[in-house]
C-alpha cells in the first residue's frame, strides 16, 4: 500500500465555497480538509518522491521545483478568486492529516487574523527598474589641469549623488501613491539580476494590499504611473493578483527585512 | 450517512431514494428534522454525483420547505446529526419560516469579449493590459449595478457571486414574481451588450441558507 | 470553463450554475474532519464532519468520521 504525505497549500475560512480545483502536485486531487472554523486546501502526495528527503535532495532540482510551485502556486490562485486564503510557503508537508489538524487549532488565532486582515483584497507586486545604466560623464581628459580636473570631478559626483538622491525620490513617490489606494503596502528587498531575470538595477520590489473595491483604480494608476516613467527613465512592472503572501503569516518578518 | 437538507420539524418526506439508492429517511428533532440517506463509506463525488444530487434536492423542494446543505456532507450515526440539530435547530426553524414561498434564482451574464484574464495573474505588465483589466473591472461592476436595479423590486436578498467570466447574481425571489423578475432580465438582454445572459432556476435557496444575507 | 461557454444552450449553462451552488453554497456544517483516498489507510481523528473533496472525475472517496 502506497504511503502518502499530506501536503497543503492554504488556509481557508471553513465557509468558503468549494468549486472544481485545478490539478495539484504530481497529479493529484485536491482536498478541502476541515478543522473546526478553518480549512486547509491539500493534496496527499506519495511519500516515494515527495517525502522529506525528497525535498531537500531536489532543493537545488530547477525543474522539480518548477512543477512544484507552479501547481501550489495554480491551486492557491485558484483558491484566492473564490475566497480569502492564507497561502502556506514551500515546503509545505504534515506527516499525516492528524497533525495538519494539531497545527490548524494550535495557530487558529493566528490564521483567523490574517484570513481577516485579506479578506476581499488582493496583493500586486510592482517592481521598478532603472532603465538604463548611468552614463559617466565624459570629463575630458584634455582638462588643462589636475586642478581643473579635480574640480570638474567633484562636481560630476555631486550631480549623480544628487541624481542618485532624486531617483531614490521619485522611487518612494511611486511606492507611497500606490500605497494610498492600498489597504497596506510594503517594500522588499530589491532582487538582484540572478533573480529577477533582468539586467537592469531593481530600484523598488514593492507589494501592495489591493481591496476588490479599489482594483481598478489601483491599474489605473499603475497604468499612469508606468507610462509616466518612461520619460523618466525607470522601467515599472506590475503583476498579479496574487494571493497574499506578504501579508499574512510569516511574511511579516520577511517584509521587515524592508530597506530604506 | 449522506445529508440532503434540513426541513420542517413536520415535515412530510416523499417515499423516494437518494444517490446511493437507499430510501430517504428523515431524523426528527423538536424544531426541526434532516433528510438523509444511508450510505457506505465511499461515496464518488464527481460532476454527475453532484447533478444528480442536485436534481434531488429540486425535487425535494416541491414537496417540502428546506435549506439544501452543501453536498458533500457526511455524518456517521444519527446521534450525531442529533448533536447538530441540537446546536442548530432553532436558528434552522427561524430562517425556515423566513424562506417560506421564496426560491433562489441566479443570473449570469457574459459579454461577447469574454473577459477571461480577470481571474488569473498574468505575465503581462504592460500599461494596457493594465488599463484593459480596469475596465473590465469597471464593466463588472456596471452590470452588478444594472442587474441589482432590475430586480430589486422582486428580490428580497441579493449576493452577487464569484465568477471567472461575466458577472453572476443571486436572488432571493417570491414564487409568483419569478416569472416577472425572468422576463425583466431577459428584456434588458434584448437592448444589447451581453452576448449572454441565462436565468437559472427557480432553486432551493442555497445561497441564502444564513440569516444574514451578506457573502463572504 | 470552456472558451466556448458562450455558444453554449442556456440550459446547460444553468446545469452548471446549479453544480456550483450545490457544492459551494448550503447549510454547512463545521467541525473536524477524516479523509481517506481509495487504497490509503483511514487516519482516525475522532471529531464531527466531513467536508466536500474538490471534484475529480473517477476519484472515489472514503469519508469517515468517529461519532461525538
Amino acid at each position: 500500500m502506497d504511503e502518502t504525505i499530506v501536503h497543503a497549500y492554504g488556509v481557508v475560512a471553513a465557509g468558503a465555497p468549494n468549486s472544481q480545483f485545478p490539478p495539484g502536485i504530481a497529479d493529484t486531487s485536491v482536498w478541502v480538509f476541515g478543522a473546526n472554523n478553518l480549512a486547509a486546501i491539500v493534496s496527499l502526495l506519495p511519500v516515494e518522491g515527495f517525502g522529506v528527503t525528497d525535498w531537500q535532495r531536489n532543493a537545488g532540482n530547477v525543474s522539480w521545483l518548477r512543477h512544484v510551485a507552479h501547481r501550489h502556486h495554480e491551486v492557491l490562485q485558484h483558491v484566492a478568486n473564490t475566497a480569502a486564503v492564507v497561502p502556506l510557503r514551500l515546503p509545505s508537508l504534515y506527516r499525516n492529516l492528524e497533525s495538519l489538524a494539531d497545527t490548524l487549532h494550535a495557530a487558529n488565532d493566528r490564521l483567523e487574523r490574517d484570513l481577516r486582515r485579506v479578506q476581499g483584497k488582493l496583493e500586486w507586486a510592482v517592481k521598478v527598474y532603472r532603465a538604463a545604466e548611468e552614463q559617466s560623464s565624459a570629463i575630458s581628459t584634455a582638462t588643462a589641469s589636475g586642478r581643473d580636473y579635480l574640480m570638474a570631478r567633484s562636481r560630476d559626483l555631486s550631480a549623480r549623488s544628487g541624481a542618485r538622491e532624486q531617483l531614490r525620490e521619485q522611487v518612494r513617490e511611486i511606492h507611497d501613491a500606490l500605497g494610498q489606494v492600498s489597504a497596506e503596502y510594503v517594500r522588499n528587498q530589491p532582487q538582484d539580476a540572478v533573480l529577477s531575470g533582468r539586467r537592469e538595477q531593481m530600484l523598488l520590489n514593492g507589494a501592495y494590499l489591493v481591496s476588490s473595491v479599489d482594483q481598478a483604480r489601483f491599474l489605473e494608476l499603475a497604468a499612469e504611473i508606468a507610462d509616466d516613467s518612461l520619460a523618466l527613465g525607470f522601467w515599472v512592472e506590475v503583476n498579479g493578483p496574487w494571493p497574499a503572501y506578504n501579508f499574512t503569516g510569516d511574511a511579516e518578518t520577511a517584509a521587515r527585512e524592508a530597506i530604506e | 450517512m449522506l445529508l440532503y437538507a434540513v426541513v420542517p420539524a413536520d415535515a412530510t418526506v416523499p417515499e423516494t431514494r437518494g444517490l446511493v439508492g437507499h430510501r430517504l429517511e428523515t431524523i426528527r428533532g423538536a424544531l426541526a428534522a434532516v433528510i438523509v440517506e444511508e450510505c457506505s463509506d465511499r461515496l464518488r463525488a464527481t460532476n454527475d454525483e453532484s447533478g444528480a444530487f442536485a436534481k434531488i434536492i429540486c425535487d425535494l423542494a416541491t414537496r417540502t420547505l428546506m435549506l439544501p446543505i452543501r453536498f458533500p456532507t457526511l455524518l456517521t450515526t444519527t446521534s450525531v446529526v442529533l448533536a447538530e440539530l441540537q446546536a442548530n435547530q432553532a436558528a434552522w426553524r427561524e430562517r425556515l419560516s423566513e424562506l417560506d414561498g421564496l426560491s433562489e434564482v441566479v443570473i449570469r451574464a457574459q459579454w461577447a469579449q469574454p473577459d477571461r484574464d480577470l481571474g488569473l495573474a498574468s505575465d503581462s505588465s504592460g500599461t494596457t493590459y493594465l488599463v484593459n483589466r480596469a475596465s473590465a473591472i469597471h464593466r463588472r461592476e456596471a452590470s452588478v449595478a444594472e442587474i441589482t436595479d432590475l430586480v430589486r423590486s422582486c428580490a428580497r436578498e441579493i449576493k452577487v457571486l464569484h465568477s471567472q467570466r461575466g458577472v453572476r447574481i443571486a436572488c432571493l425571489v417570491g414564487n409568483a414574481d419569478v416569472p416577472k423578475l425572468r422576463d425583466a432580465v431577459l428584456s434588458w438582454r434584448q437592448a444589447g451588450g451581453h452576448r449572454q445572459v441565462v436565468v437559472g432556476g427557480p432553486w432551493p435557496p442555497f445561497s441564502f441558507v444564513d440569516q444574514e444575507a451578506v457573502g463572504a | 470553463m470552456s472558451d466556448a461557454m458562450e455558444s453554449w444552450p442556456d440550459e446547460q449553462v444553468a446545469l452548471i450554475d446549479l453544480i456550483d451552488r450545490v457544492i459551494g453554497g448550503g447549510v454547512l456544517i463545521t467541525g473536524d474532519v477524516v479523509l481517506g483516498v481509495a487504497g490509503v489507510d483511514l487516519v482516525y481523528l475522532g471529531l464531527r464532519l466531513v467536508l466536500a473533496p474538490a471534484h475529480e472525475v473517477d476519484q472515489s472517496v472514503a469519508l469517515l468520521r468517529r461519532s461525538a
